[in-house]
């Protein structure tokens, strides 16, 4: 028989104790209860209220958990189509944009065109002063909001309408590269599902899908039910891009290529899957041999940095596989040849013949919900489009801009100037719901609700199998002064023109669009549903019918990429990266801010990633600061020696470096933003963040890093411990 | 050799000497009082201010969860055997020449056990709360959980504190008695208190030996459980490299080492401060280097087997820890602390001149103690500092607060050690005349 | 209170699938919300006292360019042989009959031997007063105490939950169902890679789960029996 430690330490213990303490293990029990420890404490009795979270677009559904009408923890709904119950880190955090403590309260003017100082005004004041605007300004008025969808979307469009003015969606997240290459390829059909659950064999071309990418949970979900959900079968994952993301760290094999050659990449894989391995195929080879025809596949291999046997390992893999997938995004859209080369990604879709098939790429029509996509009648803001606006605003006229909850100016990079399109702008309101560096240039702040204290509606931005409409209800009274963003603008088209749009409140409007759907049914009927939909959180009744396609293929271009700044001078790729806890916008949470970057392991701040050979190279260590060079600026910030990432290439995490977001965010850590030079995507105009290259430089100094592996622990003045290498 | 006579007429001065500290106060003296009680009130004020803000005060974080106090509490404990060991052990082996040192490192025992004690206070978060520790009766029945090597700790240090504090009274009264009939004023009826109406006579005698003969004995057990309870504290835990069985015998001996090393420097000082060259006498460091020899190689040897152990195991989680010291981050006080409490002993004490030497034997003292505190604070950190995941790998360097408290403690201990001076006669004055008249007999 | 037994309805576990793991750290705000847990800040998160109940550990293999980083995520294992158990002098850390490893708040002194002794550093400790900025602290879930400078905390496994699913079960007068406790990090784990349930049922979902032949237990080999099942990953 074996004495375990414990059991000995126990007859230890009883032979000591045997005065004091009758026995042992059992007696245990006997004593603590009457200690009230938690797993005594009665559950108090809660109120859910199933929602739809409104933190980005992928529009998951949710149940809010409530008591004595506060808003305590936010789940995902199990029923809804979108994230299966499930929810990210910021869906998770949602309640402390809630209870934000630096909220805005209720509507405020600014002291003069210059100053910052904003006085707080009344509803009745702010609509007056905005309305007066629209109907002064001749027409020139422009509408920037997150993208919103169902009947906000639908308000939104009408209002501008009538007032003659013209809508953008603006989301740093967008991946607006995609959706042209989409849009070029298959019509204006929207965002496609990419069906990873159903796939056996994915390369992934940057395609950020495990972090912030198009609907994050939902790919989450799908990846996980792809490795184990099916009895038999494991998928495997090959992910493109020159770091090793979040992503990347869950391939099977990560694939670490050159800044912008994803493209050519692609181009060398179709050409070996149409010239050697298409036997499958041999029909389709005419319709391809435009895109995959002519490709010297040794330039590629010298040109991407990938071995020309990896490729024909990838195409082998690929042929070989029942439900082969190929997606791109993040990074293969952030170069200047970002459209072509998502173009010919997509193109291998097509050539694999999995277009429409499940584990492929599928589109669905929906007849009830017309999708967020479907009409492309509000146009994305991209940077070039916001330069064409700048000039526009350059002549004396008139003209009035109104933001609504997005923040161009601090997530478009300063050398394009957009804060100069509020300066120029005779009127600028905003809607958000702090005082964000974009709000702080209004004239006018008219704070909505936030979406848990709304009401509201939502279509899912991506193709969906069943037909999916979310809802929104206020799971709290609101906490503030502050207004749902439809009654504002019922309000001011009320105030512009009188009896233009009938409705009394959005929540009206919505009840009526949500109850006309439900067919001509009595009224008690139509309540009952209404009340149905709300209880569920929405309705996703019926399959959405699959869409078929047939993809568009005119001879496409594939420049190569073009890189800002000498090579000799600026040895480095800057790579900038959405952060992956907080991703463009989620700063302001402390939830988030305190969230260790899975990789890194940094919190509340900003770092700069540098392969561990180049830093030797440079002398530089883990901690130290180090000063990053374009040919526009220069930043600092402390270095995190990161294994996974291209010798060639120095990374920064994009999302921190606020000037006013919040007291959590603002003056905390720096945007690398700063360092972007001007280069666009040639077909969709968006800015190229991966075009930018630098230099580092070291400074000598050493700044605070602060991690959770292995903390280089400030000793409180003391003495200075140096971090403790990390375990590699 | 002084005849019979000769011892008998010596006597009135022997008297004199040893009563004198208790009478007369010097500016020095009030000096010295003054500085110490600054320091205490420093140490007080930033406990409070720990107590008060958090006891985040410390740069203690996971997985450093014991730090600088826990260290002190072991290295004020190993202090406390100076004076069970000498006076225990000597008196036990009969060795004459115990008779001057016995009492100045009695004296030590009480202070520093109480210094130890106060160390656990200053690392309890929740300081207040600190009485859940003691089985006292109420209504919801909660008794301290005796599985805890903590619970051994505190029951064997309140037993190793009572037993000492009659074991330092016994062989007073007779001096009570003495200083009762020589000094004036405020003292005089507290003596008469606590000399119990000694009077001297045969019986007394026999009885206060034969107290004395059973009490030895015993605290000499309590001193080697009280340490090696304290070993277990260690021992017990999963911790690599705490959790090894020589752990207990291995701060036994570190104890006796860092005493005798205090002792040493209690002589010394005693002996400058007051001239008693003709009682504390050359032979007598002499004697003490002699027991610092057995102790270092006693020790050096439990070290080198548990560290041989290690290296040969391979084990990875604690050869990080080796590693670490030999090599990594703790390299520097390693090295120093090999230096202070093994190489410098074995090479200088092995040599009988030095052993004569006080002002050699003082620095001898001063650097054994500082090496066994480093000692304590290495056996503590580093294995902290690397546990098994990798991930939590940290650091550790105490804060101000920490410093400023334990300094405070420090302090405190001169400062008791200071007063109690004024009031107890610092040599056992009957034992000394004993131990003449024993020699004069031969 | 019985004792703890086979006899016991429940015994809880959980299962952690590495091969879905993504490292996502929704699982990690969604316990920050569940219980209560505080934002300690920048200045306590660099001196390394920031609090996680649950946190992704991050394992750098191999090098540039056959590098990969290994996620595993490491909560209170909820050992059935709890090294942090018997050396707690005031019985703070304590095992329940349904083999959690439980922690009296009010009972702790903040020795912190319970840290020291738990081989995989999960214990987490309050060495300052939590704070919220106003309103943060609306969102305080009132199930769960707050807890204050000088106390030891650690995952629960979201033992409020447990108790409100008995609750409900007792008012059925049923036994609770394989799946209806769902820990705060279980539900939100948006690739399903941890799973929650009854090992003392062979049938729930962990019990079969844990037979897989990708399992294994952290640092099994100290013996303290851990109730947390890891899956291996195939890459
Ligand atoms: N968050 C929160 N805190 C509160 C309150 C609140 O509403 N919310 N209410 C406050 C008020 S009004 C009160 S009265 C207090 C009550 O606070 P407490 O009295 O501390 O809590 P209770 O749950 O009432 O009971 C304490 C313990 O008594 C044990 N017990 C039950 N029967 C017996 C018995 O026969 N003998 C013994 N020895 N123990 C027994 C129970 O198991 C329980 O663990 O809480 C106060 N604190
Ligand atoms: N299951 C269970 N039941 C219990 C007990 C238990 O331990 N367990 N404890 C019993 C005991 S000891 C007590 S005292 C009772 C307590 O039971 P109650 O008297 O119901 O106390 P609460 O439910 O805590 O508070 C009642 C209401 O007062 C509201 N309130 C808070 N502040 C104010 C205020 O300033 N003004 C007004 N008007 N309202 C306010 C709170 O929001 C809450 O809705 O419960 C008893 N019932
Ligand atoms: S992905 Fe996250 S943030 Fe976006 S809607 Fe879903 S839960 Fe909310
Ligand atoms: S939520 Fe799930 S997938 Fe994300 S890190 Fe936690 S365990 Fe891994
Ligand atoms: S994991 Fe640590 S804290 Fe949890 S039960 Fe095991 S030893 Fe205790
Ligand atoms: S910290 Fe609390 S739980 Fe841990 S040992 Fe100390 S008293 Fe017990
Ligand atoms: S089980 Fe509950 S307490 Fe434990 S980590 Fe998950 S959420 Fe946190």
């Amino acid at each position: 028989m074996k004495i375990k430690r414990r059991t000995w330490m126990k007859a230890a213990a009883a032979a000591m104790a045997s005065a004091a303490l009758p026995g042992c293990k059992p007696q245990v029990h006997k004593l603590v209860p009457y200690l009230l420890p938690d797993d005594e404490i009665v559950p108090g009795v809660a109120d859910w209220y199933a929602s739809t979270c409104g933190e980005c677009s992928a529009g998951c559904g949710v149940l809010v958990r409530t008591m004595e009408g506060r808003a305590k923890k936010i789940e995902g709904n199990p029923e809804h189509p979108v994230n299966q119950g499930k929810l990210c880190a910021r869906g998770q955090a949602a309640v402390q944009s809630l209870y934000h403590p630096d909220r805005l309260r209720e509507p405020r003017e600014r002291h003069g065109k210059s100053s910052g100082v904003f006085e707080p005004i009344t509803w009745e004041e702010a609509i007056g002063a905005i309305a007066d605007q629209l109907r002064s300004a001749q027409g020139r008025i422009v509408m920037i909001s997150r993208p919103l969808s169902g009947t906000s979307r639908a308000l939104l469009l009408e209002f501008m309408n009538m007032v003659g003015g013209r809508l953008y969606w603006y989301d740093p997240a967008a991946d607006v590269p995609l959706r042209t290459a989409l849009g070029l390829i298959f019509g204006n059909v929207g965002l496609p599902q990419y069906d990873v659950a159903g796939a056996d064999y994915l390369i992934s071309f940057g395609a950020p899908f495990l972090e912030q990418w198009l609907s994050p949970v939902s790919y989450g979900v799908a990846y996980g039910r792809m490795r184990q959900g099916r009895p038999t079968v494991r998928g495997r994952f090959v992910h493109i891009e020159p770091r090793l993301s979040l992503t990347a760290a869950n391939a099977d094999r990560w694939i670490p290529i050159r800044p912008g050659t994803e493209g050519l990449l692609a181009l060398g894989l179709g050409h070996i899957l149409l010239t050697e391995r298409s036997d499958r195929r041999a029909h389709q080879r005419g319709r391809f041999e435009v895109l995959f025809g002519g490709v010297d596949l040794k330039q590629v291999a010298t040109e991407t940095d990938v071995p020309t046997d990896e490729l024909r390992r990838l195409a082998k893999e690929c042929a070989g596989a029942r439900h082969p997938l190929v997606i791109g995004g993040g990074s293969a859209c952030s170069h200047t040849n970002g459209t072509q080369s998502l173009i010919i990604i997509n193109g291998l879709n097509a050539l694999l013949g999995n277009i429409g098939q499940p584990g492929g790429v599928r589109f669905y029509q929906s007849q009830t919900y017309p999708h967020q996509g479907e009409d492309q009648t509000v146009p994305w803001l991209t940077e070039r489009l916001a330069q064409a606006l700048l000039a526009e605003f350059e002549s004396g006229q008139r003209s009035v801009l109104l933001v609504n909850e997005c923040n161009p100016v601090f997530s478009m990079p300063p050398v394009m100037h957009i804060d100069r399109l509020f300066a120029r702008a005779s009127f600028v309101a905003s809607f958000g719901p702090l005082l964000d560096e974009s709000a702080s240039l209004a004239d006018i702040v008219c704070p909505s609700h936030h979406w848990l204290e709304g009401w509201g509606d939502h279509m899912p931005d991506t193709a969906m199998p069943v037909e999916t409409a979310s809802l929104q209800q206020p799971a709290v009274s609101q906490l503030y002064g502050t207004r749902q963003l439809g009654d504002i603008v019922l309000d001011l088209a009320r105030a512009v023109r009188p009896g233009c749009l009938p409705w009394k409140s959005f929540a009206e409007l919505l009840k009526h669009n949500w109850t006309s759907r439900f067919g001509n049914s009595s009224l008690a009927e139509q309540e009952r549903e209404w009340v149905s939909s709300l209880q569920q959180g929405g309705r996703w009744d019926d399959d959405a019918k699959p869409l078929s396609i047939t993809a568009r293929w005119t001879p496409t271009r594939l420049d190569p990429a073009s890189f800002m700044g000498d090579e000799r001078q600026y040895p480095f790729h800057l790579y900038p990266y959405p952060s992956t806890t907080m991703g463009h916008n989620g700063a302001h949470l402390p939830w988030l801010q305190e969230l260790p970057d899975t990789l890194t392991t940094a919190m509340w701040g900003t770092w700069v990633e540098i392969n561990p050979a180049t830093a030797a190279s440079y002398g530089i260590a883990q901690g130290d600061i180090v000063r990053i060079q374009s040919s526009l600026g220069s930043i600092e910030a402390p270095v995190v020696l990161f294994p996974g990432i291209r010798p060639d290439v120095v990374a920064m995490p994009v999302g921190q470096g606020h000037t006013s977001y919040g007291r959590y965010a603002t003056g905390r850590g720096v945007d690398p933003s700063q360092l972007a030079v001007p280069a666009f995507d040639q077909e969709s105009g968006a800015f190229a963040t991966g075009a930018t290259r630098v230099q580092i430089e070291r400074t000598g100094r050493r700044g605070r890093l602060v991690l959770l592996q292995q903390p280089a622990v400030e000793a409180s003045g003391l003495i200075q411990v140096d971090p403790v290498k990390p375990i590699i | 050799m002084a005849t019979r006579d000769a011892v008998w007429n010596d006597m009135p001065r022997i008297n004199r000497d040893l009563l004198a500290p208790l009478s007369g106060l010097s500016g020095r003296y009030l000096l010295l009082v003054a500085c110490l009680a600054a320091l205490v009130a420093a140490g007080a004020g930033a406990w409070l201010y720990q107590i008060e803000t958090g006891i985040g005060q410390t740069n203690m974080h996971a997985p450093i969860f014991w730090s600088s106090y826990i260290a002190s509490f072991v290295y004020w404990i190993g202090v406390s055997h100076s004076g069970t060991f000498i006076s225990g052990v000597l008196r036990l082996t009969k060795a004459e020449w115990r008779r001057p040192v016995t009492r100045i490192a009695e004296l030590m025992t009480i202070i520093s056990v109480l210094i130890a004690a106060l160390c656990v206070f200053f690392h309890l978060g929740r300081v207040w709360r600190w009485y859940y520790l003691i089985p006292y009766p109420n209504q919801r029945e909660i008794w301290p959980d005796f599985r805890s090597p903590l619970m051994w700790d505190a029951t064997a240090i309140f037993t190793y504190a009572t037993a000492s504090t009659i074991y330092l009274y016994l062989p007073l009264i007779p001096d009570f008695a003495l200083a009762r009939d020589r000094v004036e004023g405020w003292r005089k009826p507290l003596y008469s208190l606590l000399s119990l109406g000694w009077k001297g006579s045969q019986r007394e005698w026999e009885t206060l030996n034969t107290a004395i003969r059973i009490i030895t004995p015993l605290i000499v057990m309590v001193m080697i459980s009280v340490h090696s309870i304290v070993g277990w504290d260690f021992g017990m835990s999963l911790v690599p490299g705490w959790h090894t069985s020589i752990i207990a015998p291995y701060f036994v001996v570190g104890a006796v080492h860092s005493g005798l090393g205090m002792v040493a420097i209690g002589l010394y000082v005693v002996r400058r401060t007051y001239g008693w060259e003709p009682y504390i006498r050359r032979e007598h460091f002499d004697k003490i280097g002699k027991l610092l020899v057995v102790t270092t190689l006693t020790l050096a040897y439990l070290y080198f087997a548990d560290q041989l152990t290690v290296w040969y195991g391979k084990k990875p989680d604690e050869m990080a820890i080796l590693h670490s010291l030999m090599t990594g981050d703790y390299a520097v006080p390693f090295w120093a602390m090999i230096a202070l409490i093994y190489v410098f002993p074995l090479t200088l004490l092995t040599n009988p001149t030095f052993r004569a030497w006080p002002a050699g034997m003082l620095c001898m003292g001063i650097g054994i103690n500082i090496g066994m505190y480093i000692e304590r604070a290495l056996i503590l950190v580093p294995p902290l500092t690397h546990p098994r995941l990798t991930y939590q790998w940290s650091q550790y360097f105490p804060s101000w607060i920490e410093l400023t408290i334990l300094t405070g403690a420090l302090a405190l201990a001169v400062l008791l050690y200071v007063l109690l001076s004024k009031f107890v006669p610092l040599i056992s004055i009957w034992e000394e005349k004993e131990g003449r008249l024993h020699a004069a007999a031969r | 209170m019985a004792e703890a037994d086979e006899k016991e309805p429940y015994r809880w576990g959980m299962v952690v699938d590495l091969d879905r793991c993504t490292g996502c750290e929704s699982c990690v705000v969604a316990c920050h919300a569940e219980n209560n847990i505080r934002i300690s800040g920048e200045q306590e998160a660099a001196q390394g006292r920031a609090i996680n109940w649950i946190r992704i550990e991050r394992y750098w293999e191999g090098e540039y360019p056959n590098v990969t980083a290994k996620f595993i995520p490491v909560l209170c294992q909820h050992c059935g042989n709890a090294p942090c158990e018997p050396v707690c002098p005031v019985y703070a850390a304590y095992h329940t009959p349904e083999g959690l490893n439980a922690q009296v708040y009010n009972r702790c002194i903040g020795v912190r031997y319970c840290g020291n002794n738990c081989p995989y550093v999960v214990r987490q400790f309050n060495w300052f007063d939590p704070h919220w900025d106003a309103p943060l602290e609306s969102q305080l879930n009132p199930d769960v105490t707050v807890r204050q400078n000088g106390i030891m905390e650690k995952c629960t496994f979201c033992v409020q939950r447990i108790r409100k699913a008995k609750e409900q079960a007792d008012l059925e007068g049923r036994h609770i169902r394989d799946g209806e406790v769902q820990p705060a990090c279980v539900q939100t784990c948006p690739t399903s890679a941890l799973v929650f349930g009854n090992r003392n049922d062979p049938e729930s979902r962990v019990s079969v789960m844990a037979r897989n032949d990708r399992g294994f237990r952290l640092l099994e080999s100290l013996g303290t029996d851990p109730a947390v099942t890891y899956l291996k990953r195939l890459s």
